[in-house]
C-alpha cells in the first residue's frame, strides 16, 4: 500500500464527523437562556466587564480614570512629602 | 445565499433568530476542528456549543475589516479548545485511536493499523504543529487565514506544516515498513 494513498485516506477519515440533530437547537437554546438571564439582571459584573472589553470607549474610559487616580495620588504623596520637609525644615 | 455580514448585521439589529443561520452554516467545520484538535469526539460538541454561545456574545465586537468571520469563529474554536485541552486535561493520548475494524479484507486491516500510527504521530506533534496541520489539511484553510487565527506570520504556519508532514511521514514509512 503506497504511503500517499494511505495518508490521503486518514485524511478523508478525518474530515468525516456527524452532528448531533439537535446541535442547533441547543445552541439557541443556550442564546436565548443567555438573553434571558441579561434582562433579568441588567447590572451584573459580567455585564460590567463585557462592557468594558467590547466597548473601546469604556476601555479607553478605564485606563484614563486610572492614570488620572494614579496621577492625583503621586501629587498628594509630593505634597505630603513637600510640606513635611517643610515643616520639619 | 445570504453572506455572513447580513445575518450578522439583522442580529444586531436584534434578529437573534438569524444566529441560527450561521450555526448551521459553521456547526461541522468548527465541531471537526474541536474533534480534531481536542480528541475527543465525545465532548467535542459541548465545547463549540460554548463557541457558538461564546460568539454570540462577542458579535458586537466583530469586525469585518479586521478578517472574515469564518476566521474569527475559528480563533474563538481554537482558543477553547486550548482550555478545553487544559481544564478538562485530556491528555494528547488519553483517548486511544478508534479501534480498527477487523471484519473486513487484509488490505484493509493494514490500513486500519496505519491510520492509527497516523492518529498517534499526530497527537504526539506539537501543540502548535498539530493545530496548524489540522487547520490546512482537514480544514482545507488557506495558510493566510491560518495565520490570522494563530497570531503568526505564514512563514511560521508553512514551517509548522512542514515539520508536522514530516513527522507523519516519518510515522507512515516506518509503520509501512515494520506491516511489510
Amino acid at each position: 500500500m503506497k504511503d500517499n494513498e494511505v495518508y490521503e485516506s486518514w485524511i478523508q477519515k478525518k474530515r468525516q464527523i456527524d452532528v448531533s440533530q439537535y446541535f442547533t437547537d441547543r445552541v439557541m437554546k443556550d442564546v436565548y437562556q443567555w438573553r434571558q438571564s441579561r434582562k433579568s439582571s441588567p447590572f451584573t459584573i459580567d455585564r460590567l466587564i463585557e462592557l468594558i472589553s467590547f466597548h473601546p470607549l469604556a476601555k479607553f474610559g478605564l485606563v484614563a480614570a486610572g492614570a488620572a487616580t494614579g496621577i492625583v495620588r503621586l501629587i498628594i504623596i509630593i505634597n505630603t512629602i513637600l510640606s513635611n520637609g517643610v515643616i520639619n525644615g | 445565499m445570504i453572506e455572513d455580514t447580513g445575518i450578522i448585521r439583522a442580529v444586531l439589529e436584534g434578529d437573534t433568530e438569524s444566529f441560527r443561520l450561521l450555526v448551521q452554516r459553521y456547526q461541522k467545520p468548527v465541531i471537526r476542528m474541536i474533534a480534531n484538535l481536542i480528541n475527543d469526539r465525545h465532548i467535542c460538541e459541548d465545547v463549540a456549543q460554548e463557541v457558538f454561545l461564546a460568539a454570540y456574545k462577542k458579535l458586537p465586537s466583530f469586525d469585518p475589516a479586521r478578517g472574515g468571520f469564518s476566521t474569527w469563529l475559528f480563533t474563538i474554536a481554537r482558543n477553547k479548545s486550548i482550555n478545553a485541552i487544559k481544564k478538562r486535561k485530556i491528555l494528547s493520548m488519553s483517548n486511544p485511536p478508534e479501534n480498527p475494524d477487523f471484519s473486513g479484507p487484509a488490505d484493509s486491516l493494514i490500513r486500519d493499523e496505519l491510520f492509527i500510527e497516523l492518529d498517534r504521530a499526530l497527537n504526539s506533534l506539537n501543540p502548535g504543529h498539530k493545530r496548524a496541520l489540522v487547520m490546512a489539511e482537514f480544514e482545507n484553510l488557506p495558510y493566510e487565514q491560518i495565520a490570522q487565527i494563530e497570531g503568526v506570520k505564514i512563514g511560521t504556519i508553512k514551517s509548522r506544516i512542514n515539520r508536522a508532514k514530516h513527522r507523519l511521514r516519518s510515522a507512515l514509512e516506518g509503520a509501512n515498513g515494520d506491516i511489510k
